[in-house]
C-alpha cells in the first residue's frame, strides 16, 4: 500500500445531495426534474436491460439534451464499465458534469474512462479535465482498491459503496441488518477523506431498502449517512430526492415535504 | 542506543496533556498519578519560546516528573525544530507529534531528534515519537506511520480531530469511526505498537462523566484493543489507570487458570474445563500475558508511589 497524499485542502463541496437515477427516456427525465434533485443521473446500467442497451444508446443523445435544457440540475451519466466508450460517445455533450461507473475494480478501467473523456472534451469543446468521475465501488475488489482507483485519475471526484448490499450479497442477518455495511461504508469514507474526494451514500437500514424506501426512511438514511461522513446519496424514486436534500442539509423532517 | 522494554511491559496507560499557559496547570500534575505527562508546546506563541519560557519549560519538566511520570512534549508539524529546541531537555522521554498524515511526517522529525539527543546530552534513541492520527490520511496511512521508526511505540487516534477533518459532526447515536478505530488497533498491534484512544462519544463529545463512568469507558477502550489514552482531564487519571490495568478478579482468575491448566498438562491433557470454559494452550498463553501485564502495572504504580513519597 502506497502512501496517501492529500489532493489539497478541504474536500470539494458542491451542492450534490441527491443523485436521482432515471432511465434513458425523455419522459422519465421530465418527470424526474419535477422532484428537484441536485443531480440527474441518466442510467444505462441498472434501469436498462442488457438486451435493450443498443436501443438505449441510440436514444441517449436526445435524452441528455433534454436533461441539459433544465436549469438548476447537474447531469451525470451512469455507464457500464465494459461498454464505456460506446455509451460515453453517445451521451457526453457540453453541459454534462461527469459520469458514474459502477462495479469499478481496475486502474485500467479508470484510465480508459479518463482517455475517452479527454477525447470527448477535446472534440466537443469541453474544458480539458472538467468531466468528473464518481466511482461506485460495490464489489469486494473495488472496495479493497479504493485508494489506488481514486489516485489513478484526478477526474475522480467521488466514491460510493453503490449497490454493495446486492453485489456483495450482504444478506440480512438474524436482526435484519447488513452486518458488514458499516465497515464497508466507513472504509470508503476514510479513503475518500484521505484522498480528498467526496463520499456518497446513505445508511439504509431494514426494513427500508434504497430502491423502495419511503421518503421518511430515505430522509433517515440520509441523516445516518451524513453522520458517518457521506455528503450525498443516490436514489431512484423522485420523491426520495427531496428527502435526501433535507437529510443532507440537516433539516428536520416534514410530512409531505 | 536505548534498549526498549518489551511492549507488554510498556505501561503508559494515562498520558495527561498539560497546558503550559499557566503554572497552575503544571504544578499539581505530579500528584495525580499519571504514567506520563505531555507538556503541550503547540499553543506557545513565538514569544513563548524565549529564554524565560525555556526556563519555565524546564521547571515544568521537573514538576511533571516529581510523581514519577514520564514527561513528553507535544508539538505540531509546524515550526517543530524551534519548539523541540525550546522543549527537549534532559528528563524528556519523547515527542507527541500531532497532525501526522504520513510516514514522512515522522521521518522528517528523526534527524531533529538525533540532533537534540546529542546537543542536550540524552542517550541516543532515548526520545520516542508518539504520532497522533487526526486525519483520514493519517488513519489510511497508519501502517507506514507506525512502521516508520523504532522510536514509535505508541500511537494515538484523535477522534475529535478526525471528525473535524472529515466534516463529520459527532452525534451520540452514530459511531462514524468503527472502521478507523479497528484499522488503527489492528495495524498498530501488528507492528508492535500500542494504540491509544478513548472511543466515541468520550473523545468526540467530551461528556461530563463520573469517576465510575470514565472507568467504564476506559474498560470499553481496553476491550477494543487500546492500551491507554492521551487526554487533558486531570480527574480521569485514576479511573483510567485502573481501567487499563488487569483487575484483581482477573489476576485471581487467570492465576487459577494457569494452575488448573498445569495440572491438566501433568495429567497428559492440554484441554481442561474450568468454570464452564475450556482452558487450552491459547487461553494459558493469554493468562500469562494478563499476569505479566498485571505485574508491570503494579511495578509502575509502585515506582510512582515511591517518587511521590520522596517529595512529601
Amino acid at each position: 500500500m502506497g502512501l496517501v497524499h492529500l489532493r489539497g485542502g478541504n474536500l470539494p463541496s458542491p451542492k450534490r445531495r441527491s443523485w436521482l437515477l432515471v432511465p434513458p427516456f425523455e419522459e422519465a427525465v421530465d418527470e424526474a426534474l419535477g422532484h428537484g434533485p441536485d443531480v440527474l443521473v441518466i442510467d444505462m446500467v441498472e434501469l436498462v436491460l442488457p438486451e435493450a442497451n443498443a436501443e438505449a444508446v441510440k436514444r441517449l443523445p436526445g435524452v441528455v439534451e433534454r436533461a441539459l435544457e433544465a436549469d438548476g440540475v447537474e447531469v451525470f451519466l451512469q455507464v457500464n464499465v465494459n461498454q464505456m466508450a460506446e455509451e460515453l460517445e453517445a451521451g457526453i455533450q457540453l453541459g454534462v458534469s461527469g459520469i458514474v461507473i459502477p462495479r469499478l475494480e481496475w486502474k485500467a478501467q479508470v484510465r480508459q474512462a479518463d482517455a475517452v473523456l479527454s477525447r470527448l472534451e477535446e472534440r466537443q469543446g469541453i474544458s480539458a479535465g472538467s468531466l468528473q468521475v464518481v466511482a461506485s465501488l460495490d464489489t469486494a475488489l473495488g472496495n479493497h482498491r479504493a485508494m489506488e482507483l481514486i489516485q489513478t485519475s484526478p477526474r475522480v471526484w467521488g466514491i460510493s459503496p453503490g449497490r454493495v448490499d446486492l453485489v456483495m450479497d450482504l444478506r440480512p442477518g438474524p436482526d435484519g441488518e447488513f452486518h458488514l455495511l458499516p465497515f464497508l461504508m466507513q472504509r470508503l469514507i476514510i479513503a475518500a477523506g484521505a484522498a480528498g474526494v467526496t463520499p456518497l451514500g446513505a445508511w439504509w437500514r431494514p426494513p427500508a431498502r434504497g430502491l423502495m424506501a419511503s421518503p421518511k426512511d430515505t430522509y433517515e438514511a440520509a441523516i445516518r449517512g451524513k453522520a458517518l461522513g457521506f455528503r450525498g446519496a443516490f436514489c431512484i424514486l423522485g420523491e426520495q430526492a427531496k428527502a435526501l436534500n433535507r437529510g443532507f442539509d440537516g433539516q428536520g423532517w416534514e410530512e409531505g415535504g | 542506543m536505548v534498549e526498549a522494554a518489551p511492549l507488554i511491559d510498556l505501561v503508559r496507560r494515562t498520558n495527561l496533556l498539560v497546558s503550559l499557559r499557566s503554572l497552575e496547570g503544571v504544578d499539581r500534575v505530579w500528584r495525580l498519578g499519571a504514567d506520563a505527562v505531555t507538556l503541550d508546546l503547540r499553543e506557545m506563541a513565538d514569544d513563548g519560546l524565549s529564554q524565560q519560557a525555556r526556563k519555565w519549560i524546564r521547571i515544568s519538566i521537573g514538576f511533571a516528573a516529581y510523581g514519577g511520570a514520564e514527561v513528553l512534549v507535544g508539538v505540531g508539524k509546524e515550526d517543530v525544530d524551534r519548539r523541540l529546541e525550546a522543549g527537549v531537555w534532559p528528563g524528556i522521554a519523547g515527542v507527541v507529534l500531532y497532525d501526522v498524515d504520513s510516514a514522512g511526517d515522522v521521518e522528517r522529525l528523526l534527524p531533529l531528534l538525533e540532533s537534540m539527543e546529542a546537543y542536550r546530552g540524552l542517550s541516543r534513541g532515548a526520545l520516542e515519537v508518539i504520532p497522533v492520527l487526526g486525519t483520514a490520511a493519517g488513519v489510511w496511512n497508519v501502517r507506514e506511520i507506525v512502521d516508520s521508526s523504532d522510536r514509535v511505540r505508541q500511537t494515538v487516534l484523535d477522534e475529535a480531530a478526525l471528525c473535524e477533518d472529515m466534516g463529520i459532526v459527532p452525534q451520540a447515536d452514530y459511531d462514524a469511526l468503527v472502521y478507523a478505530r479497528g484499522r488503527v488497533v489492528v495495524e498498530a498491534i501488528a507492528a508492535g505498537v500500542q494504540p491509544l484512544d478513548l472511543p466515541h462519544p468520550v473523545s468526540t463529545l467530551s461528556p461530563t462523566l463520573s469517576e465510575g463512568e470514565i472507568r467504564e469507558e476506559g474498560v470499553r477502550a481496553r476491550n477494543l484493543g487500546f492500551k491507554g489514552a492521551l487526554f487533558p482531564q486531570q480527574d480521569w487519571v485514576g479511573p483510567l489507570n485502573a481501567a487499563f490495568s488487569p483487575t484483581g478478579d482477573q489476576v485471581s482468575y487467570y492465576t487459577e487458570v494457569r494452575r488448573v491448566f498445569a495440572e491438566g498438562v501433568a495429567r497428559g491433557t492440554a484441554a481442561v474445563p474450568y468454570q464452564g470454559r475450556m482452558i487450552d494452550v491459547p487461553v494459558d498463553e493469554w493468562a500469562k500475558d494478563v499476569l505479566r501485564r498485571a505485574v508491570s502495572c503494579r511495578e509502575r504504580d509502585r515506582q510512582k508511589r515511591e517518587a511521590v513519597g520522596r517529595r512529601t
